[in-house]
């Protein structure tokens, strides 16, 4: 009745694109195709049309924008809003381009029947594709409207112009509103048009809208909490649904006893093999009827082969190494041989969740054989593909709405919760409100992939880095490049069996590979010379250390706004071959992090510690001057999150101030500070700080190595050490291990812990 | 087990029969239709949940109904009741506070309760009074800001 049973259904591939590197895909275990996938919805507002929604040709200018009776503008985007920014940036783009203000522009996102596909929601790519391609279907309806103003006028169409919505002749003082042009002559077969390719832009030197601080178009609704999330969508009727979970990863449903269940009032039951779903009047009612089905269900389960303690040497015993394609530059063997000195030491990345602040939540409402799904999910197209797929109806039957949604991080590619809303809605014949918990969320989302990443360096005579060989093995490929300029480099990404069900993560593979580099050019800088390492000043030079790079500043575009860093170039053009520091790697795509503007835009007193909890401290003694200050954070911004690399092209939002992820940052950042001060005292260096951020998320850096000594080898290093108790716990009740993960997340006043309220 | 519990809502009298066990936040947002507390993690750790009880900060996730009884709540949609912001919201509104703007309604509430109790404090008592807010789109410099900004707002 409802299609497919959960074990059935198949991993999605949401997270697979290609472009993400080759760990992205989901893995082969068995317990992956627990859960299936889900989608993702939002809600919008229908404005009054003056054409209609249908027959809206792709390539079009309609299909992006279109004119309303009032004279306002309504423009259509299939991205989504999860607090990244592109409700504003999209709005500004048709505003500006059409010459109006941004109040006269309303952005519809991601609705499937109103808005064209465009793809998923990741990889930063809003603004460098779809910002430009919303210009240039706003410049080409302005070109046209403003023809049809300049033939009513009998006047050349190129004399006129758009300010504020009203079309002018400046020569004749003559003037037509787009309220006034839309009531006298047909717009619909002008802007039926396709959108030229060469459509003149507005230049940025005449910008009014576009690049100016502005706030969210619906801020008014998030600050009176009137704004309706995903997961505060409310239909007529709806019931809350919620499902019976396994114990653990790969387990079966062997027998259920449901007379408990069925002895609740208004609770009902959706069955189907190993899915057992329920709706109730309420959220309390659904969650006690799982919680009752849970004790009465018995399971076969798989015996937990892999724990967070052997999960690294799983990897490194499943890396598919002869499989890997290293990319070599000159010969690392020979550099090694030449090199006085060889270090070598490995990192290992954690599997850790995105926890956004909303958890993953859905309403499905059928009527008849349609159906519409109001969900959090990045990519609604893609949503509405899975769910035809697996509930057997064709796409045109299904409406994803995505309502902007309380973030995603790269965790909400999939939307299982919809899958799951629909099946249960579809059994009991009334919409279904479905909202994961935090225990869901941390079981059964897909996880960032865990990693183990091994460098080895080697030292010439003159203290310059001469061999640098770099494995990262199951972190995926974003941001594993060097950007120093080292003669003899080898880059391998190696695949692995990965345990957990793993996909994207913000800034995607970028953070794990950027922290083992940048932790390991600290070891080649501490074992180059016994000058104190970590001296501001070089520092803010380029993040290059005295002793270990001669700074040879490259002035060239990609490098702008850096000093001091030498970056390896291409041979033939001379240009960079590759990133610098401080470059945004994030895919396959580098852009250039504009630190001269981040300089200007950040408060040097707020880069200290911008997270409540976090124990990182900065005293005044480390500071490097004023006017410099900015660097370091920025350094681990621009390395180790995507928020630096946001800042490339979204200079006039910069988050830098609160550092997106600085999550990572600080740890970076704190550990820098530690290190700085330890150098100083030649003591021995054993840190840890925790850094609070999301539920239960902690993130530990414990290095522990005396680099006074300039030693050759370190142990390895525990990077976000999230979930310490959660392979462990994963044979037992979710509820157990969900508990453990917050008594380990080093907050200090989490009060008592959480009430059960059953 | 069903009782009838009476409360005030955002100055409405408001009387509801339900569980006594079910939270707080579940009532308002299911039953009153105040969907603008928000449910994070369930277990009083993040925030989103606040609401103010008798003028504190309380965690309406781990707040049975049945322990309301008598008491008045302010949820985010009880502080602008005329349609003019409250100081904090405008503050929240000015400064762009926010990246997905899932954690404001809780840190608007916190913020309320910590004006009213201290109309100008210092940085360290705004992180010491939202340390119990998350945002994990990491706002929080700007989050500081229009605590900051509410106050001189509220001040003058």
């Amino acid at each position: 009745m409802v299609g497919k049973t959960l074990t059935e259904l198949k991993p999605v591939r949401s997270e697979g694109s290609s472009r993400v590197g080759p760990r992205m895909d989901l893995d082969r275990r068995t317990f992956l195709q627990v859960l299936g996938s889900g989608l993702l919805i939002t809600v919008v507002e229908a404005p009054t049309q003056a054409q209609p929604s249908g027959g809206r040709v792709s390539g079009t200018i309609l299909a992006r924008l279109y004119l309303n009776e009032d004279g306002t503008f309504t423009a259509l985007s299939g991205k989504v809003e999860e607090g990244q920014g592109p409700r504003t940036e999209l709005t500004e783009a048709a505003a500006e381009e059409l010459g109006v203000a941004l109040d006269q522009v309303h952005l519809i996102m991601a609705d499937t029947d109103q808005v064209p596909d465009d793809g998923i929601t990741a990889g930063s790519r809003t603004t460098p594709i779809n910002v430009p391609e919303m210009r240039r279907a706003a410049a080409a309806a302005r070109e046209l409207l403003q023809q049809l103003a300049a033939e009513q006028w009998r006047v050349d169409a190129t004399m006129l112009k758009v300010e504020d919505g009203v079309i002018q002749n400046p020569s004749t003082g003559q003037t037509m509103s787009y309220r006034d042009l839309v009531r006298t002559r047909d717009v619909v077969p002008v802007l039926s048009r396709r959108i030229p390719s060469d459509v003149a832009l507005r230049p940025v030197e005449q910008w009014k809208v576009l690049g100016k601080p502005t706030a969210r178009p619906n801020v008014r609704d998030l600050v009176t909490g009137t704004h309706r999330y995903p997961s505060d969508i409310v239909r007529p009727q709806m019931l809350y649904g919620a499902v019976l979970r396994p114990p653990s990863f790969g387990a079966e449903l062997k027998s259920i006893d449901l007379t408990a269940v069925e002895a609740m009032d208004e609770v009902k039951i959706v069955r189907d093999g190993s899915f057992v779903g329920f709706a109730a009047p309420s959220s309390f009612l659904a969650a006690r009827a799982a919680r009752a089905a849970a004790a009465a269900a018995r399971w076969q389960e798989k015996p937990q082969e892999v724990s967070h303690r052997t999960v690294h040497s799983y990897l490194i015993d499943h890396a598919e190494r002869e499989r890997a394609r290293p990319d070599e530059r000159g010969s690392v063997e020979d550099g090694m041989a030449q090199a006085q000195k060889t270090l070598a030491a490995s990192y290992t990345l954690a599997y850790i969740q995105h926890a956004p602040m909303e958890p993953r939540a859905a309403v499905a409402e059928w009527n008849g054989d349609k159906l519409t799904v109001w969900v959090g999910c990045d990519g609604p197209f893609r949503a509405r593909s899975h769910l035809s797929e697996e509930l057997g109806i064709p796409s045109e039957s299904i409406r994803v709405i995505v309502p902007d949604m309380g973030g995603g991080f790269g965790g909400k590619h999939t939307s299982e919760v919809a899958l799951e809303a629909a099946r249960i809605a579809r059994a009991v014949g009334k919409p279904v409100w479905m909202r994961w918990t935090r225990e869901e969320e941390f079981t059964w989302a897909y996880f960032r992939p865990a990693a183990v990443i091994e460098c080895r360096g080697g030292l010439g005579a003159d203290h310059s880095i001469v061999a640098w060989d770099f494995s990262n093995i199951n972190g995926g490929r974003a941001g594993i490049d060097t950007p120093y300029d080292i003669p003899n480099a080898r880059i391998t990404s190696i695949r692995s069996d990965s345990p957990l069900r793993q996909g994207s993560y913000r800034c995607l593979g970028a953070t794990g590979s950027n922290f083992a580099r940048e932790s390991f050019m600290d070891v080649l800088a501490a074992a180059s010379s016994s000058d104190p390492l970590w001296n501001g000043e070089e520092l803010l030079r380029g993040g290059l250390r005295r002793g270990v790079h001669r700074p040879t500043y490259r002035k060239d575009q990609s490098a702008r706004g850096l000093s001091g860093v030498r970056v390896r170039s291409d041979p033939e053009s001379g240009q960079p071959a590759r990133s610098s520091p401080g470059l945004c790697q994030h895919g396959s795509r580098r852009r250039p992090l504009r630190r001269d503007r981040i300089r200007k835009r950040q408060d040097p007193e707020r880069n200290v510690c911008p997270l409540p909890g976090a124990e990182v401290s900065r005293s005044a003694q480390d500071r490097p001057a004023t006017g410099q200050q900015y660097e370091y954070p920025v350094r681990g911004c621009g390395r180790d999150s995507d928020s630096g690399h946001r800042a490339c092209h979204r200079q006039r939002r910069l988050r830098l101030d609160g550092g997106s992820t600085a999550f990572h940052a600080d740890q970076r950042g704190g550990f820098a500070q530690r290190l700085s001060q330890a150098r100083r005292a030649s003591a021995t260096l054993s840190t840890s700080f925790t850094c609070t951020q999301a539920p239960g998320v902690r993130a530990n850096v414990k290095p522990s190595v005396d680099l006074s000594s300039a030693p050759t080898s370190f142990e390895t290093w525990e990077y976000c050490d999230a979930y310490p108790d959660r392979f462990t716990t994963l044979g037992h009740p979710t509820s157990s291990s969900c508990q453990l993960d917050y008594r380990h997340s080093g907050r200090r006043d989490l009060g008592r812990m959480p009430a059960r309220l059953d | 087990m069903d009782v009838t519990i009476h409360f005030n809502v955002n100055d409405s009298a408001r009387e509801v029969t339900t569980d006594r066990q079910r939270r707080l936040l579940d009532v308002l947002r299911e039953d009153l239709g105040l969907t603008g507390s928000r449910f994070g993690c369930g277990e009083g750790q993040c925030g989103a949940c606040t609401v103010l009880i008798d003028g504190k900060t309380t965690r309406s996730c781990i707040t049975p109904i049945g322990s309301v009884e008598g008491k008045s709540v302010t949820t985010i949609e009880g502080l602008a009741p005329t349609g003019t912001l409250h100081p904090v919201q405008q503050a929240f509104l000015d400064k762009g506070a926010m990246q997905c703007g899932y954690c404001t309604s809780g840190m608007i509430m916190s913020t309320v309760a910590l004006l009213e109790r201290n109309p100008d404090p210092s940085d360290a008592e705004i992180v010491t009074a939202l340390n119990g807010n998350l945002c994990r789109c990491n706002g929080y410099a700007r989050i500081i800001d229009a605590v900051r900004h509410a106050a001189r707002i509220a001040r003058s």
